[in-house]
C-alpha cells in the first residue's frame, strides 16, 4: 500500500473511532432527511423527477457544509496532532495532500451514500430513473470533492483549522455568490459568472440527472487545482 | 553524520538562528543547551528537514536535510510527541513505520526498547505524560534511522520517569546519533558527549561535554541576609573553586540595603526589585546560566530512582552524606534558633507583612524578629559560584542549599526555570524532607 493510502486509511479509521465522526454522520443524516421531507416534498405537489432535483439540490449545499467541517482535519501542520510524524516521514507533500484528502472524501462519501435510502423511498413511492439518482449522487460527491479541495488548500494556507474552516467557508461562499449575481448581472458577464459557481452553475445539470463531460472535467479541475495549491503552500511552508 | 555549515535562519528581520555550524559524527550524543529563544527548536527542526536554513547548509549523511533521503535517515520527537490519540500504540507506531517504509513488524522492536510492551494495546489518549514521551520516541526510533532527534525530551517528566528516559538514551547510544535539546544541564551533562551551547542563535560553546562544562560550570545564588558571611559559608562547600559578588547585583543589593533603613515597608518592595535586577543580570551572563543544572531534578532521581544505572557512586556517597547531614542540620537549626531568640525587650508590634512570592508558601510562619534582624534579612547579594572542574553541578547547588539552610539565610537561584526548582528544594530541607 502507497503512503498516501495508508494515511488516506488511518485518517478515515481516525473519523470512525471517535464520537465526533459518528455524531456528525447522524447529523448530516437527519438534515438530508428533514430536507427531504421539508423542503423537496413539502406541501405543494411535485413530479417525483422535481422533487428528486431539490432534494439533489439540498443534499449538494449539506455536502459542501461538511466539507467545510471536515477541512479541520486537513490540517497538516506540526503543531497539530500527529503533523510532525507526517512532515518528519520521507513521503513527498504531495502524498500528505492527496492521503489527507483521500480519507476526509472517502468519510464525506460514505456518509453521502447512506442517505441512498432517501431517494429510494421516492423510486419506491413515486416514478424516477435509477439513471437520474446515479448522475445526482455523482454531481454531489463531485460537489464535495471540489468543496474539500478548496478545503484542503485552506488548512495548508491558513494552518490553523479553525482558519481553514472559516477561509473554506468564505471560498464557497464567494463561489455561491457569483451565481446568484450571475442571476442579475449584465448578460455579457452572466455566462462566465454562472461557469465558476459550481453548485448552482455546474451541478444542474447532474440533478437534472443528465451527465456532461464539461461539468465533470470542471470539479476534476478544481479537485486538481486545489490540491496542486495545498501541496505547494506546504512545500514552500518547508522551503521558506 | 550531522553537518552544520554557517546555517542562518530568518524569520522576517529576527534572526533565529546565526552562522551556525557543527558537526556531530556518528553515534555521538550531542546536547543542544540554551535558554528558551535561544534558537534550539530552530536547529532541530533544520535538522529533520521540516524547514530549510535561509542561508548555510544542513546536511545528514552527505545529503541536504529537507531531502527526502534524508527525512528517511532521521528520527524526531518535537516538545510535543506527534501522537495520533484515537489509536492505540502498537498500531500507532506500526503506522509510523509503514510511513517511513519499513513493515510493521519493526514496531513491536521499537515497543520493546522503549519498554511499551504493557501499554501495547492501551489507546494513546489513556497514557500518562512519561508514557506519551516514550510512544513518541518509539515512533522516532521505529525505522531505525541513523539520527534521532528530541527536542525537550524531559520536559514535564518527573524525577523517575527522566531516570527511565535517560536509561533508554544510553540504551540507544552508540548505535545511531542522537541529539536532543534540554535546559536542564545536569541530566545533559550526565548523558551527552557533545554539547552545543546557543545563545540568541549563536553557538556560545561547543565541545566534548566534559571540556564544555569545565569551563563553564558554575551558577548564580541570590542570597537574602549579609553577602560576606553568605560567601564565607559557599566557600568552604566542597566542588566550590571560588565565590565572587555579581557586580550587577551589588549595586542591587547596596540600594536594598539603603532603602531598609528608611522603613520597613519600602524594604519589601526594594527587595523584590532587586530580585528583577538580578533576574535581568542572568540573561546576560548566558554562558555561565546556561550551562547550570538543576539540583532539584538531580537529588530527586538521587533518591527516588531506584535504577543503578543512572546513579553515580559520587551520589549515592553524597545521598548518605545529605542524610547524615540533615541530622546534624536539625540540630544546628534548633541551635541557631536558641541563638536568634528575640531579646526580652518589648517588641515592635509586627505588622502583618506581604509575604515575598518567592517564600516557599508551605513553610510554617516566622517568629517574630528584631528590627535588626528584619533588616539584616533584607539585604540581598547574588554570587557567582565556580565549581571546580568535575564537580557536579547538581550535587554543589545541593550542598550550598544546605549550607545555607544551616546558617539560615535565605536563597534564591535566578533563571527562570531553576528558579522553582531550587526554590522547591530550599522549602524541603527546611522541612528536613
Amino acid at each position: 500500500m502507497s503512503a498516501t493510502l495508508r494515511i488516506a486509511s488511518r485518517d478515515l479509521g481516525a473519523f470512525f473511532r471517535a464520537p465526533a465522526g459518528w455524531l456528525l454522520a447522524a447529523l448530516v443524516l437527519a438534515l438530508q432527511a428533514i430536507q427531504l421531507h421539508a423542503v423537496a416534498i413539502g406541501t405543494e405537489r411535485r413530479p417525483s423527477a422535481a422533487v428528486l432535483e431539490l432534494f439533489l439540490l439540498n443534499a449538494a449545499f449539506l455536502t459542501e457544509v461538511l466539507a467545510a467541517v471536515l477541512a479541520l482535519r486537513l490540517t497538516v501542520d506540526e503543531d497539530h496532532e500527529a503533523g510532525g510524524l507526517l512532515l518528519t516521514a520521507p513521503v513527498p507533500e504531495r502524498a500528505l495532500v492527496v492521503g489527507r484528502f483521500l480519507g476526509a472524501f472517502f468519510y464525506l462519501a460514505i456518509v453521502t451514500l447512506l442517505s441512498l435510502h432517501l431517494p429510494a423511498l421516492l423510486w419506491v413511492h413515486g416514478k424516477i430513473s435509477v439513471g437520474h439518482v446515479v448522475t445526482g449522487y455523482l454531481g454531489v460527491l463531485l460537489v464535495g470533492a471540489g468543496a474539500l479541495a478548496i478545503a484542503s488548500a485552506a488548512a495548508a494556507i491558513t494552518r490553523r483549522p479553525f482558519g481553514a474552516v472559516l477561509l473554506t467557508a468564505a471560498i464557497l461562499a464567494l463561489l455561491e455568490l457569483g451565481h446568484q449575481l450571475a442571476t442579475v448581472a449584465e448578460l455579457g458577464v452572466r455566462p462566465w459568472l454562472r461557469a465558476v459557481a459550481p453548485v448552482w452553475g455546474r451541478f444542474t445539470s447532474f440533478r437534472q440527472g443528465v451527465l456532461q463531460l464539461s461539468d465533470v472535467v470542471f470539479f476534476a479541475s478544481l479537485v486538481y487545482l486545489g490540491l496542486l495549491l495545498a501541496t505547494r503552500a506546504l512545500a514552500t511552508r518547508r522551503s521558506s | 553524520m550531522l553537518r552544520a555549515d554557517r546555517v542562518s535562519k530568518y524569520f522576517g528581520a529576527h534572526a533565529a538562528v546565526r552562522e551556525l555550524s557543527f558537526d556531530a559524527p556518528a553515534g555521538a550524543l550531542v546536547g543542544l543547551v540554551g535558554l528558551n529563544g535561544a534558537g534550539k527548536t530552530t536547529v532541530l527542526r533544520m535538522l529533520v528537514g521540516l524547514t530549510a536554513p535561509t542561508s548555510g547548509r544542513m546536511t545528514l549523511g552527505g545529503v541536504d536535510a529537507t531531502s527526502l533521503e534524508a527525512r528517511a535517515k532521521v528520527g524526531y520527537l518535537p516538545d510535543r510527541p506527534p501522537l495520533h490519540d484515537d489509536m492505540r500504540v502498537r498500531a500507532f507506531v506500526a503506522y509510523a513505520a509503514t510511513l517511513r517504509g519499513v513493515s510493521a513488524a519493526a514496531a513491536d522492536r521499537a515497543l520493546e526498547t522503549c519498554a511499551l510492551r504493557e501499554v501495547a494495546r492501551e489507546p494513546i489518549s489513556t497514557l500518562s505524560h512519561g508514557y506519551r514521551q516514550r510512544v513518541g520516541i518509539a515512533q522516532a526510533i521505529v525505522h531505525d534511522p541513523a539520527v534521532v532527534v528530541l527536542d525537550e525530551p524531559l520536559q514535564g517528566l518527573d524525577p523517575l520517569q527522566i531516570a527511565e528516559l535517560r536509561g533508554l538514551l544510553e540504551r540507544m547510544r552508540g548505535e545511531r546519533t542522537l541529539v536532543l535539546s534540554t535546559h536542564i544541564l545536569g541530566e545533559i551533562a550526565r548523558t551527552c558527549d557533545h554539547l552545543l551551547v546557543l545563545h540568541e542563535g549563536r553557538v556560545a560553546a561547543s565541545g566534548p561535554s566534559a571540556e564544555v562544562l569545565a569551563g563553564a560550570s558554575g551558577f548564580e545564588v541570590e542570597v537574602r541576609g549579609p553577602a560576606a558571611k553568605a560567601r564565607e559559608i559557599i566557600e568552604v562547600v566542597e566542588g566550590v573553586a571560588s565565590v565572587r559578588m555579581s557586580t550587577s547585583a551589588s549595586s542591587a543589593s547596596s540600594a536594598s540595603s539603603t532603602s531598609s533603613t528608611s522603613s520597613t515597608s519600602s524594604t519589601s518592595s526594594t527587595s523584590s526589585t532587586s530580585s528583577t535586577s538580578s533576574t535581568s543580570s542572568t540573561s546576560t551572563s548566558t554562558s555561565t546560566s546556561t550551562s547550570t543544572s538543576t539540583s532539584t531534578s538531580t537529588c530527586a532521581c538521587a533518591s527516588t530512582s531506584p535504577t543503578g544505572e543512572t546513579q553515580s557512586e559520587s551520589e549515592s556517597e553524597t545521598q548518605s552524606e545529605s542524610e547524615s547531614e540533615s541530622e546534624s542540620e536539625s540540630e544546628s537549626e534548633s541551635e541557631s534558633e536558641t541563638q536568634s531568640e528575640p531579646e526580652p525587650e518589648p517588641e515592635p508590634e509586627p505588622e502583618p507583612k506581604p509575604k515575598p512570592e518567592s517564600e516557599p508558601k508551605s513553610e510554617p510562619e516566622p517568629e517574630p524578629k528584631s528590627e535588626s534582624e528584619s533588616e539584616s534579612e533584607s539585604e540581598s547579594a547574588t554570587l557567582v559560584v565556580t565549581l571546580r572542574p568535575g564537580a557536579s553541578d547538581g550535587l554543589v547547588r545541593e550542598r550550598v542549599a544546605r549550607a545555607l539552610v544551616t546558617a539560615e539565610l535565605g536563597l534564591r537561584a535566578l533563571g527562570a526555570s531553576r528558579d522553582d526548582e531550587l526554590e522547591a528544594l530550599f522549602s524541603r530541607l527546611r522541612r528536613g524532607e
